[in-house]
């Protein structure tokens, strides 16, 4: 794609221009109609940049996944609309891969892992090529020589894992990814969270990860969106300028991060108190 | 929500395995002694119950009978063409009720009239149209099978996963690929489920329909030998029908394994 149908620089920052892969416009959702409408979504607007992990934080609640499906075209917005590289999202785009929450209901069990995997990639790889990136994904995700196992003969861990190997292997240019780690223990979540940095930083992927973790956003974001409470608009966009690797002991031993969990947590708990449902 | 519980839907079975495996055979074993005594002894009559013995002599000479094959057949080869029927009518049925709400909603009231009539009720119907043929027999045991099956695949069809429907659309399958990898799969315990309760309702049609209706097959030789006072050879045909029936269940079981490997059920059921 050239420069020139690119539809939003923002300015630049030295010498890199940064180019917006997604781009949400007035996004606006309302599920129900006459007496029982309610209104999830009330006109988000944010950008990402290619190359970007971007964190979406908000409440239980709020409507984190409602925005993932309609990023993800999943489901049309009843207002608004999310332009991705340039074109306006009506299906689900080919360069885009989601990762579910709900990694035990996104496997089909009656398929291996590696099969799993390869079927999203047949209408888009040759067999032979296929392989690789299959062989590859599940390297990258530490199940390496797990490829035939059934989702259900794996742990919590793992089956995520092999949710985020289909991602991976698909190639996309934007990652979603809803509460991927909302159902794993601690420790997996930790080894994941830094998985995740370790992809990204290996496919340079553009992440867009929903999670109703403050500590998980700050410590994985270039930039955290935060959504005020419902009806649900974008309330703070905060920069993480904590170095890069991050590490798991002292990037959350910096005084920064703590400055920055804080920060948050405030918007996050104003944004509640002044959210219709809790005035009401 | 976070979900670490797997739901396993669509394929009933009994929850329960015998731990003492043995303990169901003794059970059959004692029976059949009983039966015996009762018969040797006299208290109950020859000409009501021959012992047990008689009944399985007269089995063991019915299995050298080429004949004897041949009614077994004449019952069986109908209740599997009623299967057969089922399924051909049902998948599309089913389909067009459990995805159009249009077709749902006309045609709900029909079917919940038609579902509560047992099948041998209509026999007369079947006798008025067609006679004791072949027909009427295939058009009672399709008529009496398919209940099961119907609700199992509309249940089904509504409850395939809106995270694997998700999975499917946000990876750009294709149709085909959606179908023939998702949906049939996620299907399949609801239409085994089905299936094993209509086999077994086509037996017991096919017999009936024999047995009342006079078609040829097992039901109409349980008539004949009745009323000509050949009771070992009646009780003989009865015990066919009801082998018949375990069969039927053992070739659903051998077949699920197979199919349904993934099953969370059938999972337990194979590490336990
Ligand atoms: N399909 C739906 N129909 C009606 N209401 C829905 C539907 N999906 C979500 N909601 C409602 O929209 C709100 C936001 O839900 P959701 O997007 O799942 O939030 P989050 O992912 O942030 O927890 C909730 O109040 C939820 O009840
Ligand atoms: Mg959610």
């Amino acid at each position: 794609m050239g420069v020139l149908t690119m539809t939003g620089m923002t300015e630049n920052t030295g010498a890199a221009a940064l180019e917006v892969i997604l781009e949400l416009q007035g996004v606006e959702k309302a599920y129900g109609s006459g007496s029982t409408r309610t209104q999830v979504l009330d006109g988000v607007d944010f950008a990402v940049n290619r190359g970007e992990f971007i964190c979406v934080v908000g409440p239980s609640g709020s409507g984190k996944t409602t925005l993932l499906r309609c990023i993800a075209g999943l489901m049309p917005p009843s207002g608004g609309r999310t332009l991705f590289e340039g074109d306006v999202v009506t299906e689900p785009p080919a360069k885009l891969a989601v990762v579910f929450q709900d990694y035990s209901r996104s496997l089909l069990p009656w398929m291996t892992v590696r099969r799993n995997i390869e079927l999203p990639l047949k209408n888009k790889f040759a067999r032979g090529e296929r392989a690789e990136r299959i062989e590859h994904a599940l390297r990258s995700v530490g199940l390496a020589g797990k490829g035939d196992l059934y989702p259900w003969q794996m742990s919590g861990g793992m089956q995520q894992r092999a949710a985020i190997a289909r991602g991976l292997a698909y190639q996309p240019d934007v990652l979603l990814m809803d509460e991927p780690f909302a159902a794993v223990d601690a420790q997996t979540r930790i080894d994941l969270e830094d998985l995740v940095l370790d992809i990204q930083r290996e496919y340079n992927t553009t992440v867009l990860f929903v999670t109703h973790d403050i500590d998980e956003a700050v410590y994985l974001a270039d930039r955290v969106v935060v959504l005020s409470g419902a009806p649900t608009t974008v309330s703070h966009e905060i920069p993480v300028d904590l170095p890069r690797p991050r590490d798991q002991v002292q990037t959350k031993l910096d005084p920064r991060f703590a400055q920055l969990r804080t920060r948050i947590f405030e918007l996050i708990q104003n944004a509640k108190s002044s959210s219709v449902i809790n005035r009401a | 929500m976070a979900s670490v519980v797997t739901t396993a839907p669509g394929l009933s079975r009994p929850a329960w395995r015998p731990a003492v495996p043995w303990l169901g055979l003794a059970t059959v074993v004692a029976v059949l002694a009983i039966w015996e005594l009762l018969g040797r002894t006299g208290v109950i009559p020859a000409s009501t119950l021959p012992p047990a013995s008689d009944v399985f002599l007269r089995l063991g000479e019915l299995a050298a009978i080429p004949a004897f094959w041949a009614v077994v057949w004449e019952t069986v080869s109908s209740a599997l063409a009623g299967l057969g029927l089922v399924v051909l009518l049902g998948v599309p049925l089913a389909l067009a009720i459990g995805l159009s709400a249009f077709v749902r909603d006309s045609t709900w009231l029909v079917l919940e009239f038609l579902r509560p009539i047992p099948p041998v009720a209509m026999i007369p119907l079947g006798l008025l149209l067609w006679g004791p043929t072949e027909t009427m027999k295939l058009t009672l045991i399709t008529f009496g099978a398919i209940w099961p099956f119907l609700v199992q695949m509309v249940d089904g069809i509504r409850q395939v996963d809106q995270a694997l429907v998700d999975t499917a659309r946000s990876y750009r399958l294709t149709r085909w690929q959606t179908i023939s990898r998702i949906v049939l799969p996620s299907l399949l315990p609801f239409a085994a489920t089905g299936l094993r309760v209509a086999a077994a309702i086509a037996l017991i049609v096919a017999v009936v329909t024999e047995l009342i209706g006079g078609a040829a097959g097992l039901g109409r030789e349980i008539v004949v030998a009745q009323s000509s006072g050949a009771l070992p050879q009646m009780y003989a045909l009865i015990v066919t029908a009801g082998l018949l029936g375990l069969l039927t269940n053992a070739a659903f079981s051998a077949a699920e394994k197979p199919l349904l490997f993934w099953h969370p059920r059938i999972r337990k059921d194979q590490s336990s």
